[in-house]
């Protein structure tokens, strides 16, 4: 039996806000129970079975199917379960999520796990500004759980980012880990600068020769690079290694080249890369 | 009873209770994992004058270390927490810290938690870094090879120490030979350490002196040479006994290793003079744990 289904009645669906309507929140509720549920729609209400077409299923997760990309909270504070978006997902996703898994098989809007606190988040397609970074206003940006990202990314991914894991295997556009306090951040596609602006703490691996390459690397505000023995990257390597694509083969290896920053700021993160000299797999479409 | 001829005696061993932790220590090669684990496990023999009892449960092949390298686990046991915690943080600061290429890891995921890398940290002088990967945290301090790495806590769990047998031999070379076949079939075992040197104390004691200032002595009774001038509990036959010490974390644990070690012990030593097997008993004055020679080998 599958999971409970949603499917909207209109493409693309009504601007919903979905913050709590969580695997765990469904599990004692009847069909008919979940049918009259009410949620914010187009700033008023409506039960949810006037906007979505509900297929029974099991309730320890959630499957969303059409385009959501109008909505909002897609995920909000789940605790646990999955959720699917069968589709593209709106802005705030997986907004004060704690735990469970969120697969969504088009693209995010904007703040995508932005305030995730842990739990996984996996977007096949592409995510707006501010992914798990702090939107204008907000302190911090994501402060727990795995966020991958299999397309590109906008402006300001990890902005002020607290805590956790990103992996984002496709583009990332600038701002990236502007003013990051810590975490883990996991490039394998090219980045446009400015990176790590006023980054405090956290760990950037960058795996795209492409950017590692250039004459911008390391970026402004980061030491000349020195090769260290990182005994500890094999151990984070284990945090992120089940999410790199297929066409990243990840060295291995504890000797890596390293750089500090943004010393500009009295920053102390770290700008982690290897020399890919010997011909290690990279990006499609590009020789190494 | 009789195991290859040789007496074993109708008695019980004590012991009492501890707490103990597991330590994963890794290094670059088999070689510098053992030299730290040799050096935090040095000086541990007994609570009584060194802190904590300690010594190399197994080694762990890379490919079950955290960090993939090769690994040596030991076990540290003391009387309370807080002991146990100022050993191992005192043990890792002056024997893992400083030993090339090392890093260190909790070898237990349940109980009640000590403290590890949220001390040693302080030595990063501010240049450490901390990283949380799979809900644990790690510290990551800068040291003249690279990277200390050092999870930030372990756990401790209530645990037995002082579990034993004595070897009666009819000369020190019998007894001798005797302990090492016990050791050897007993560091096989896993949750098990043998805290003295070579697993084995010649010093075995009775509780209490005739000194007010010691709480334990000579054990008079086992010692050949008061054989005319004291209650001995030696055969006529006997001219050396050694006692085998087993800390384990549980009493299962030190139950199979007793049994396990006195099954060598026979096998071998009846070949160069060994006597009899009996148990260090203090009367059910030493702690709450009995291990009765003949249920543990019927």
């Amino acid at each position: 039996m599958s999971f409970l289904t949603l499917t909207s009645k209109q493409t693309p669906a009504a601007a919903i806000d979905w913050r709590g309507i969580e695997p765990g929140r469904l599990q004692g509720l009847t069909l008919t129970e979940v049918q009259r549920l009410e949620v914010p729609v187009d700033g008023g209400v409506c039960q949810l079975g006037e906007c979505m077409r509900i297929r029974d299923g099991q309730r320890d997760g959630l499957i969303l199917e059409g385009d959501f990309s109008a909505c909002r909270n897609i995920g909000g504070k789940l605790q646990g379960g999955q959720l699917i978006v069968r589709g593209h997902a709106g802005d705030q996703l997986a907004a004060d999520m704690r735990a469970g898994r969120i697969v969504v098989e088009g693209s995010a809007g904007r703040s995508a796990a932005a305030e995730l606190r842990g739990g996984e988040v996996i977007v096949h397609g592409n995510v707006g500004e501010y992914a798990a970074g702090a939107a204008p206003g907000a302190r911090q940006g994501m402060r727990g759980g795995v966020l991958v990202i299999h397309g590109d990314c906008q402006a300001w991914l990890a902005a002020r980012m607290r805590r956790g894991t990103v992996v984002v295997h496709g583009s990332v556009a600038e701002g990236c880990a502007a003013r990051m306090i810590a975490g883990t951040l996991v490039l394998c596609g090219p980045v446009r600068g400015p990176l790590a602006s006023g980054i405090r703490r956290g760990t950037i691996l960058c795996l795209d020769p492409r950017t590692t390459r250039s004459d911008a690397w390391p970026p402004a505000g980061f030491t000349a690079p020195v090769t260290d023995e990182l005994s500890f990257l094999p151990l984070l390597a284990s945090s992120f290694a089940d999410h790199l694509p297929n066409w990243v083969v990840y060295p291995g290896e504890r000797r890596a080249l390293r750089s500090l920053g943004d010393r500009a700021d009295g920053g102390f993160g770290e700008l982690i890369w290897f020399d890919y000299t010997t011909g290690h797999a990279v990006a499609p479409g590009m020789s190494s | 009873m009789q195991i290859n001829g040789v007496d074993i005696a109708d008695t019980f061993a004590e012991a009492f209770p501890m707490t103990a932790t597991r330590l994963i220590i890794t290094a670059a090669d088999r070689f510098w994992a053992l030299r730290a684990a040799e050096s935090m496990t040095g000086f541990a023999t007994s609570v009584i004058g060194c802190g904590c009892e300690a010594g190399i449960e197994r080694e762990i092949p890379p490919e079950e270390t955290p960090d993939g390298r090769p690994g040596i686990a030991v076990l540290v046991f003391a009387v309370s927490g807080s002991a146990l915690e100022k050993q191992v943080v005192r043990r890792v600061g002056q024997c893992v810290l400083t030993c090339p290429s090392t890093s260190i890891f909790a070898g237990m995921e349940s109980g009640k938690k000590i403290a590890l890398g949220s001390h040693l940290r302080y030595f990063g002088d501010g240049f450490q870094i901390s990283k949380m990967i799979s809900g644990r945290r790690y510290w990551r301090v800068p040291v003249m090879d690279g990277e200390f790495v050092c999870e930030e806590s372990t756990c401790r769990v209530a645990a037995v120490g002082g579990g034993n047998f004595l070897v009666l031999s009819e000369t020190l070379a019998g007894a001798l030979k005797a302990c090492e076949s016990a050791m050897h079939a007993m560091q096989q075992l896993p949750r098990v350490i043998m805290p003295f040197p070579g697993g084995v104390a010649r010093s075995g004691s009775k509780v209490g002196s005739k000194y007010k200032s010691l709480a334990a002595s000579t054990n008079d009774a086992f010692c050949p040479t008061l054989r005319s001038v004291t209650n001995s509990l030696l055969p006529p036959d006997v001219g050396a006994a050694l006692e085998v010490v087993i800390d384990g974390l549980t009493e299962q644990d030190v139950a199979k290793a007793m049994r396990v070690g006195i099954h060598a012990a026979c096998d071998a030593g009846v070949r160069y003079g060994l006597r009899a097997i009996t148990g260090g008993n203090y009367g059910g004055k030493l702690g709450p744990f009995h291990f009765h020679l003949h249920e543990l080998l019927a």
